[in-house]
């Protein structure tokens, strides 16, 4: 995908953010649920779909600044340090998981611990088919 | 790996910000791999020989790690 088709999508992402985030937020006023997680999701999704949008109207507008961000988003020691972040912090996180499962057990909360378990056992299997995909591509 | 960036930068008169730019990177990545702290691609070590107009070898110093 060309780096101007892949902004226009982000620029259509941006306004279906924000039409979510009002949707929420509209209703939420509306029904006086007082729900604080759907006012805040909505809220917050009204935030980044108003950011997002912004931000890419300003690229679309300025070609330098495209240009910039191209560069910005292809260059190659940053898509190491992108790949190497996502690396560390799955390994960070399946670590943590490991810890609070033995944690929540001790603190009889045996169903919690469960859960985490299962969120560590869900990654690993969406590791290893994401890995024999990526074996038979390349 | 070595390199002879920074060198023949300073030979050719170019800034770092224009080297950046016309190999499609940042300025950032080019600091990295005058440093050493970053190897360069086979591509990107293409496009900066292209740039300076001599051969790859020229440039990178390959060395077999232990």
């Amino acid at each position: 995908m060309k780096f101007v088709q892949k902004i226009k999508v982000r620029l259509i992402m941006g306004i279906v953010y924000i039409i979510i985030g009002a949707a929420l937020t509209i209703l939420n006023i509306f029904t006086q649920s007082k729900n604080d997680v759907l006012s805040m999701f909505g809220a917050i999704m009204l935030a980044i779909g108003v950011v997002y949008t912004i931000r890419n109207i300003r690229l679309m507008a300025n070609d330098e600044a495209m240009k910039n961000r191209k560069i910005y988003e292809n260059d190659e020691r940053n898509v190491m340090l992108y790949k190497n972040a996502r690396s560390i912090a799955f390994y960070l996180y399946i670590i943590a998981a490991g810890i609070a499962v033995m944690t929540l057990y001790l603190c009889n909360l045996p169903y919690e611990a469960q859960i985490v378990a299962y969120s560590v056992c869900a990654l690993c299997v969406i590791y290893w088919i994401t890995y024999f995909i990526l074996r038979r591509k390349y | 790996m070595k390199n002879r960036i920074k060198e023949y930068r300073k030979q050719n008169k170019i800034t770092q910000d224009d080297l950046a730019r016309a190999v499609d990177v940042t300025r950032q990545t080019i600091i990295s791999l005058e440093n050493g702290k970053y190897n360069a691609s086979l591509m990107l070590a293409h496009k900066i020989a292209v740039y300076f107009k001599v051969k790859i070898e020229d440039i990178f110093i390959f060395e077999e790690e232990e």
